[in-house]
């Protein structure tokens, strides 16, 4: 292979036999191409250049950057749950309206579940079904007309259904937490967090709210 | 720590020869450059392409003579304008090669010994691009397909066929000067 070697040596010499030395050529580069070649002489010289030496390579790179500080800042409760909210605003039309913080809630709950009730009940209720599941507590209450109320706690990634009907949203604040209302012609919805579950308090259309205040209030541990 | 102190030092060392090479030899890379393109602002583009792709496989170079090196990197700036262009394509096109034909490198070497210095040359000179590049890249320069795709910014299995292919025109266009010698 030497003489092929030779030859393809020769070859070049003669392709490029007429092109004139460096310093017979006055051709002045843009700044542009200078600022470009300079920037890139001096980035080769890091070991990481080779990982950012195209546009798709640091486009990538931008992205798991963007992706690692969104992750990171989604682990902050604050952050998370003002984003929450947000998307539970835009989304304020839709039926159901998910809470991901199953892992936080499975790890922060005591096992079993404690259960809790509402202790201020408006005259005339009377429990008539406890339901109990793995992750999951539900307390309906009737009066004599029939009218019911339940209170619902939940644990792990949670999905409630409002009505299909676009509900009203509201907030209540007690005792500097937020309660999300959903008031439609079917009955209304509250819901919020406490001590790492998600409970659900439904009552039928027309339901004071006044009365749910005092009743979320009152929400203790069941004895 | 020994290790990491010497791969600076061969960074270093690598980022003084790049930028000696680009003192050297970018106005006749442009030229070069402009020879394909007629476009001084384009040719500029296919200068910076072709330093990229140099850069990458600075390893390449070690040990070359001043002559290898300036023609390599004419080469890659001649490619780099010609991916430029488009007009490797038309070439490309132009010189179909029989497939049927069979390329191994003892068939070559006979007929490098059998064909006298001249003819190999021209046979080697009528070889166009992409062809002649992949092959200068490989047996002069002693690259393997990894380095020359990153070189001239192709995909290793293109320059692999490519140096399949040039091997199989090269074979043939020495066959003929063969048989016109004899």
């Amino acid at each position: 292979m030497h003489e092929l070697r030779e030859a393809f040596r020769e070859a070049a010499r003669r392709t490029y036999a007429d092109v004139p030395e460096e310093w017979e050529l006055d051709y002045r580069f843009s700044r542009r191409f200078e600022r470009k070649m300079r920037r890139m002489i001096r980035a080769q010289a890091h070991g990481y250049w080779h990982l950012v030496n195209t546009a798709a390579k640091r486009a990538a790179i931008l992205a798991a950057v963007l992706l690692l500080l969104l992750c990171s800042v989604m682990a902050l409760r604050p952050v998370r749950e003002r984003v929450f909210r947000f998307f539970m605003e835009i989304c304020e039309d839709s039926l159901e309206i998910q809470f991901c913080e199953q892992e936080e809630n499975l790890d922060g709950a005591p096992a079993p579940m404690v259960r809790y009730t509402l202790t201020a009940l408006p005259e005339g209720y009377e429990e008539v079904r406890f339901v109990q599941y793995e992750h999951t507590l539900w307390t309906h209450w009737e009066d004599h007309n029939g009218n019911s109320i339940s209170l619902k706690q939940e644990v792990g990634t949670q999905r409630v259904t409002v009505n299909a009907d676009i509900p009203i949203r509201s907030d209540i604040n007690i005792n500097g937490q937020n309660i999300d209302c959903f008031q439609s012609e079917d009955g209304m919805t509250c819901i919020w967090e406490h001590d790492g579950y998600v409970f659900y308090f439904s009552a039928y259309s027309g339901f004071p709210q006044e009365q749910v205040v005092v009743l979320i209030e009152s929400m203790e541990i069941y004895e | 720590m020994l290790m990491y102190y010497l791969s600076l030092i061969e960074t270093e060392e690598e980022r003084q020869l790049l930028a000696q090479l680009y003192e050297a030899h970018r106005k006749q890379m442009h030229f070069v450059a402009n020879s394909v393109l007629r476009n001084y602002t384009l040719s500029e583009d296919a200068v910076h392409n072709a330093f990229t792709g140099v850069a990458k496989n600075m390893d390449a170079l070690d040990g070359r003579c001043e002559e290898d090196m300036k023609n390599y990197l004419l080469k890659a700036a001649q490619n780099a304008a010609l991916n430029l262009s488009k007009r490797e394509r038309k070439q490309n096109d132009y010189y179909v090669y029989k497939e049927n034909e069979a390329a191994d490198g003892d068939v070559l070497e006979e007929l490098c010994i059998r064909l006298d210095k001249e003819a190999l040359v021209g046979a080697v000179m009528k070889l166009k691009e992409p062809y002649n590049t992949v092959l200068y890249c490989q047996i002069v320069m002693g690259m393997d397909c990894k380095q020359i795709a990153d070189m001239l910014h192709r995909k290793p299995d293109a320059v692999r066929q490519q140096l399949s292919r040039g091997r199989k025109i090269l074979q043939q266009m020495m066959k003929e000067a063969l048989n016109v010698y004899a």
